[in-house]
């Protein structure tokens, strides 16, 4: 603490606070354990927020589902339309749908929960996408964090899982679509495929069973399942500490960065509040998911354009682009081409990512312990692979609304699945081979400033007519006046002559006025004595 | 390779960006090159064999907007990337970031213009000057139209920031010592097509973005009703007839360049060329009506009177160009090969031109076939041979290696025999009346023979690229590095007193400008006392202006 930093006010609320803290620890002597767990620091970096994005849009899921909870009823009960809604009064529907009407147009506040709780698993899910990238991209699932990797790739997949089920409770005709889509898809299994069905749907599709079965896995089974995940992901990453980028004073056996009190934790506090109020204005203003336009599901109706959310696009664009390969044996059983297309090629990419860190220090015969995060340039293979990964899911994510896209800019439909086809088997390579070289290049590019200095732009006429660019060296000069060569540490090389400060630094301020001069100063001088 | 990729993708070096300019212009070329065989193979007999009348109209809409505005005016600032800096003595452009700018919106532009070719409507159809209201959305309602539209308004606006860059590079890096009036003809060539650039330029971009509004807007910019129809004729010839000079000055300039370096001799009358550029310049901005005679909507007179004077700066440059090689010692290497290949193909070209300013000539050949031999003898005769000139000419200077010259003389005569076997018979097609832009023509029309020593002369033309592909691979596989600064021995401007290929910032020295000949002067000092006296006229004396004295102490 700081007397110019310090606050000012009276000391009487800070007073009764530390004595009631005092008392409590007299009965429970939490403060040893507390001061040490909340001495903890934290590396900064913006993109180890990613992952709090998906845990923030979590507990905005769970408040937002509860609400919905109060007024939802999973029924398969039919029943008339009688509500406000003009258009679809007197239209026969189930109690799901007609409760969903109900919450929508009549429940105070019910629309915007509705779509607050459907854009927050929109982010959930795209959220752990993202956070799953960085992981991926910085190597932070290197041993000894694989079982986190394996853990973050189960409540990726009950996420998805989970936002499935979420949208296919109404009932209303785009998500009964997807429905049918996932009984034929159980039904394609081989051997067990028609048992499994029966078992889940409890008879013949649609049955009135499904509904309150899904709502149960919904709202208990997979949320709870997910809680207790979240709660042994963050425990762990609270136990094995978290990673940190290669730089200055940063090794593999220390951690460099903020303290969780208050720094660390008022940041996330910020955040945290920064997403719910984007979330909140979103789902103010753009309308999702609207129902009533759909309209109750019937199974003898199909709408044109019947896209799912998009973290099942890409097994929607499987089933578009899989060719219609029909395997007879011995003329009595046969495999739709559905149970390639969306059970075995989606089983082996979940396969591939449970088992990525486990094929990585199989390949590379790297079984060291490591802390520091990798660059991707650094690790060009798996950074190849990696974007390799991101086409194939890109390709299909845009093959799965390829109708939309051909309709939208006037081209052939069936050209688009052929052009869908021929993309999904060479742009992967394609990917890998162009990312490998371009993470090359960027390793020479950094090596290349290491050695002579930055680019500046200007360039001189010397006497003889010659031309030279100057370039600001790194590490100083030698005593013949070249520059020092530095070597590679890992870390981010300043490229711009801007990031070594030629342009002067931001003044702190708000956007439209700068702090006062002595504020500006003290805290300068603060600084100073803190670093 | 990853680092070289990633190179050109971020580079701002002139060099670099005019590179990436000729490898796509030329890879443009290619693409409108196979349009025009398949239209060829279409011709070659009566009846339709291999396309449908739809196909066939968009085989030539897109040959024509491929050919002139993504090769040939891509190919100006790949030649003006590649030389003029060094030429002047500048460590680069004065905007590289500008520059490299310019060159993804062109390739862009481009793609966009050629991604109407998997629409399902096909590709625009509608002719390469797109005639309201046929390219409005009533008759050609296709996305590719509007693919094409917009594609050539992303190129057009890279057109127009390179054309602001050439110009203030001339204006403010020449080296010292480098006055205007020592700067070598195709940088001159290349500041007034950049001038001609933003005049016409911008023009095509407003009206192509009109089109657009009408197309989509439901504006009402070129609606027949109110006389559109006329005014997107003029709008377009306002661009498209500069657009002509725009894609001939530079080309022009090439060939000035390189005549000079193969007689061995300065160019003849220096300043006069300098002129003609002007007039042409000056000229060109006021003929663009000729294209639209038989509109009945235009003052014959004076289009046709201002269409004859351009042929005067013209005729000065054909003056100098033959005056450069009168007495000279001419050498017959392949650059100098494809300069006289231009000499030949483009007088014809402009004394049909002369022909079709002519009024009651141009109603009797207008729309027919004739046209199309006429513009392809220019267009064809100015751009491609001079680009091969170009190409065959600096290749030492880009790559630092010498394409090899047996190659390159049977890529000539391929090239100059298949030309003019498909063009020259158009001349009498025409006049016979055989009308421009039909996918077919009947057995009794008498027009077989000719359509058939056409095609065939086609298909020698477009298989004449094969062996200038092959002598760039092996060249770039196979052949010495140059090590000289300039290899062909006699270069008269800044580039080859330079390294083959230059450093990253061009000169590791310049040499004293003293005279528009730097790089002769740095490599024959003693030629120049006596190349200063005979290049002045003494008024009383008369005295000779170009030396072929029997006495004189010639570096051989």
């Amino acid at each position: 603490m700081n007397e110019r930093t310090t606050s000012r006010k009276p000391a009487g609320l800070r007073v009764r606070v530390a004595t009631a803290a005092d008392e409590l620890d007299q009965r429970f002597h939490f403060a040893a354990g507390i001061r040490r767990q909340l001495n903890k620091v934290f590396p900064t970096h913006w993109s180890f927020m990613l992952g709090e994005i998906a845990l923030y849009s979590f507990i905005v899921l769970l408040l937002s589902g509860t609400y919905l909870a109060l007024f939802f009823d999973p029924s398969m009960q039919e029943v008339t339309y009688q509500g406000p809604y003009g258009p679809l009064r007197g239209v026969e529907m189930s109690r799901a749908f007609a409760s969903t009407m109900q919450l929508s147009f009549e429940v105070r506040g019910g629309l915007f929960i509705r779509q607050l709780h459907h854009w927050s698993a929109l982010l959930f899910v795209a959220a752990m996408t993202i956070h799953m990238f960085r992981i991926f991209f910085t190597g932070a699932f290197r041993k000894p964090r694989e079982t986190n990797w394996s853990i973050g790739v189960t409540m990726l997949l009950l996420g998805i899982i989970e936002g499935f089920l979420g949208y296919s409770l109404p009932d209303d005709l785009l998500s009964g679509t997807g429905l049918r889509i996932g009984s034929g898809i159980v039904l394609s299994i081989p051997v067990i495929g028609t048992w499994l069905h029966w078992i889940l749907w409890g008879g013949e599709y649609p049955g009135n069973e499904i509904m309150p079965r899904m709502y149960i896995a919904h709202v208990l089974l997979i949320p709870g399942v997910l809680a207790a995940l979240i709660a042994v992901h963050l425990g762990l990453v609270w136990y094995q500490k978290h990673t940190q980028f290669p730089g200055i004073g940063r090794t593999e056996r220390n951690v460099v960065g903020v303290r969780i009190l208050p720094g660390f934790a008022l940041k996330s506090l910020g955040f945290s509040a920064t997403i719910v109020g984007v979330l909140a204005i979103m789902s103010g203003l753009f309308q999702i998911n609207p129902i009533w336009n759909y309209g109750p599901y019937t199974p003898a109706k199909v709408s044109a354009a019947s896209q799912p959310d998009w973290y099942m696009g890409f097994t929607e664009g499987l089933l578009r682009l899989f060719p219609s390969w029909e395997l007879s044996l011995f003329g009595r059983y046969y495999i739709p081409p559905v149970f390639w297309a969306v059970v075995v090629i989606p089983g082996i990419m979940t396969t591939l990512l449970l088992a990525y860190p486990a094929l990585e220090r199989k390949l590379s015969n790297d079984h060291a312990e490591h802390h520091l995060l990798q660059r991707p340039r650094d690790a060009p293979v798996h950074t190849a692979l990696g974007a390799m990964a991101i086409t194939f899911f890109i390709i299909l994510l845009a093959s799965g609304a390829n109708d939309v896209i051909a309709f939208t800019f006037d081209l052939s439909i069936n050209a688009f699945i052929w052009a869908g086809r021929i993309a999904l088997l060479l742009l992967p390579p394609l990917a890998y081979y162009v990312t490998y070289r371009i993470c090359l290049g960027l390793q020479q590019h950094d090596r290349q400033v290491l050695t002579h200095g930055i680019e500046t732009g200007i360039i001189r006429r010397l006497p003889h007519g010659e031309f030279i660019e100057v370039h600001q060296p790194l590490g100083g000069l030698d005593e013949h006046g070249h520059p020092i060569p530095l070597q590679y540490q890992g870390a981010p090389v300043p490229k711009k002559m801007n990031t070594l400060g030629a342009a002067g630094r931001p003044v702190p301020g708000s956007l439209y006025r700068p702090d006062p001069p002595e504020q500006t100063a003290g805290l300068q001088a603060t600084q100073k004595e803190h670093s | 390779m990853g680092s070289r990729l990633l190179e050109y993708v971020r580079t701002t070096d002139h060099k670099q960006i005019g590179q990436l300019y000729l490898v796509t212009a030329f890879g443009f070329f290619m693409v409108g090159g196979a349009l025009a065989m398949l239209m060829r193979a279409e011709l070659a007999r009566p009846g339709l064999q291999l396309m449908s009348a739809e196909q066939y109209n968009q085989l030539f809409t897109m040959h024509g907007t491929i050919m002139l505005l993504l090769y040939a005016t891509p190919m100006v600032f790949a030649f003006a990337n590649l030389v003029l800096p060094l030429q002047i003595g500048s460590p680069d452009v004065a905007f590289p970031r500008l520059n490299a700018f310019s060159y993804w919106l062109f390739l862009f532009g481009g793609l966009m213009v050629m991604s109407g070719f998997i629409t399902p409507g096909g590709a625009a159809d509608f002719g390469w000057f797109a005639y309201t209201p046929l390219s409005e959305a009533t008759y050609s309602p296709q996305v590719g139209a509007d693919l094409w539209d917009l594609g050539l308004v992303v190129a057009g606006v890279g057109t127009i920031l390179g054309a602001v860059n050439m110009i203030t590079t001339v204006v403010c890096l020449r080296a010292p010592g480098m006055t205007m009036f020592r700067m070598p003809i195709f940088t001159w060539n290349i500041l007034f097509t950049s001038v001609l650039v933003l005049l016409a330029f911008p023009i095509l971009t407003a009206a192509l973005l009109g089109l657009e509004a009408d197309r989509r807007l439901g504006a009402h910019v070129f609606d027949p009703a109110h006389g559109g129809a006329i005014l997107w004729q003029h709008l377009f010839w306002f661009f498209g007839h500069p657009e002509v000079y725009i894609v001939a000055l530079p080309f022009f300039g090439i060939v000035t360049e390189i005549i000079p370096v193969f007689s061995r001799k300065p160019i003849f009358a220096y300043k006069s060329m300098v002129f003609a550029t002007v007039g042409i310049t000056v000229l060109s901005m006021l003929v663009w009506a000729h294209h639209m005679f038989a509109t009945g909507a235009v003052l014959l007179p004076f289009f046709s009177l201002a269409t004859f004077l351009i042929a005067i700066p013209t005729g000065i440059k054909f003056f100098n160009w033959i005056g450069t090689m009168w007495h000279g010692q001419l050498s017959l290497d392949t650059p100098m090969l494809f300069s006289l290949g231009f000499l030949v193909t483009f007088l014809l070209g402009g004394l049909t031109g002369v022909l079709l300013a002519i009024p009651p000539v141009d109603f009797h050949l207008t729309d027919t076939y004739f046209v199309v031999a006429h513009f392809h003898y220019v267009l064809y005769g100015t751009i491609a041979f001079a680009t091969f000139a170009g190409i065959y000419f600096w290749f030492p200077k880009i790559t630092g290696r010498m394409l090899d010259e047996t190659w390159g003389k049977f890529h000539f005569w391929t090239t100059f025999i298949g030309f003019h076997l498909t063009f020259l018979v158009m001349h009498w097609l025409g006049a016979r009346g055989m009308p421009r832009r039909y996918a077919d023509y009947l057995p009794s029309d008498g027009f077989t023979t000719l359509n058939m020593v056409s095609s065939i002369g086609a298909f020698l033309l477009g298989a004449s690229t094969l062996p200038f592909l092959w002598n760039i691979f092996r060249t770039l596989r196979y052949s010495e590095p140059v090590t000289v600064d300039d290899p062909w021995g006699y270069g008269n401007s800044l580039e080859w007193a330079t390294t083959c290929p230059p450093p990253r910032h061009n000169f590791t020295e310049l040499p004293r400008i003293r005279s528009e000949r730097p790089a002769f002067e740095l490599h024959y000092p003693h030629m120049s006392k006596r190349m200063r006296s005979e290049a002045y006229v003494h008024p009383t004396i008369g005295k000779k202006v170009f030396g072929t004295d029997a006495h004189d102490d010639h570096h051989h």
